[in-house]
């Protein structure tokens, strides 16, 4: 009885991004995985750590790199059902960086509260 | 000898640029790339060293397109010039040699 439940009850997954955006393909790789669990109707959030918080600047524009514009993909997430997303605030402060230089409205968690996330989640994949 | 130095790395979690800027030298020349331009940054913990060698007569350069994809055009130190890709072919060829850090 128990197994059907834990089969069936929508799990809590967290995605944690650790990497600036256009270093390595991480962060890219991290969106795509997160819009393909999106179809699956669990429960989804994302936490942007460390470098990470680089990927929600404002103004990006990758084309002369010929990468794709994370920023431009990113506020998307709410109208995929991930209205859960996170940000490292001494990532933030240490980067001389403050909500308002975000592309999304992202919720901003100290260590502890980091710490109390991770420890309720049923699955966490880190990008 | 001038020399040219490229960093590829953030200075915010490596010490790639750390550990460039402690052996440069006046004429030397630093160029930041790929994720190497965050340490052009304002807030850069690396910002007192670059200003203080600037002034020294080291030449800080950031890649223009790098820059721009990461959309920090109008975040970064004073002391440190966009460079276009012709720019960095120039650099390379206008030093004797160039120390890559990554």
């Amino acid at each position: 009885m128990t197994e059907t439940q834990t089969t069936t009850a929508p799990k809590k997954i967290l995605f944690v991004n650790t990497r600036a955006p256009y270093g390595s393909s991480m962060a890219r790789d991290a969106l795509d995985a997160l819009l393909a669990a999106s179809a699956y109707e669990q429960d989804l959030s994302v936490l942007f750590l460390g470098e990470a918080v680089f990927q929600l600047l404002r103004n990006q524009n990758p084309k002369a790199i010929s990468m794709k514009n994370l920023a431009a993909t990113l506020p998307v997430l709410p109208m995929y059902d991930i209205k859960q997303i996170f940000v490292q605030k001494s990532a933030l402060s240490s980067r001389g960086l403050s909500i308002d230089d975000l592309v999304l409205p992202a919720k901003v968690l100290g260590e502890d509260e980091i710490a109390t996330l991770m420890g309720s989640q049923g699955a966490i994949l880190s990008f | 000898m001038s020399l040219l130095h490229t960093v590829n790395k953030s200075a915010f979690n490596k010490d790639t640029l750390l550990s460039c800027l402690a052996i440069c030298q006046a004429k030397h020349s630093v160029l930041l790339i790929e994720d190497g331009v965050y340490g052009a940054m304002k807030s850069s913990p690396c910002r007192e060293k670059i200003e203080r060698l600037s002034a020294k007569g080291v030449s800080f350069f950031a890649l223009a397109v790098d820059v721009k994809a990461r959309g920090l055009s109008d975040m970064l130190i004073n002391d440190v010039t966009l460079a276009s890709d012709q720019d960095f072919v120039n650099l390379v060829v206008q030093h004797s040699a160039t120390q890559s850090w990554y």
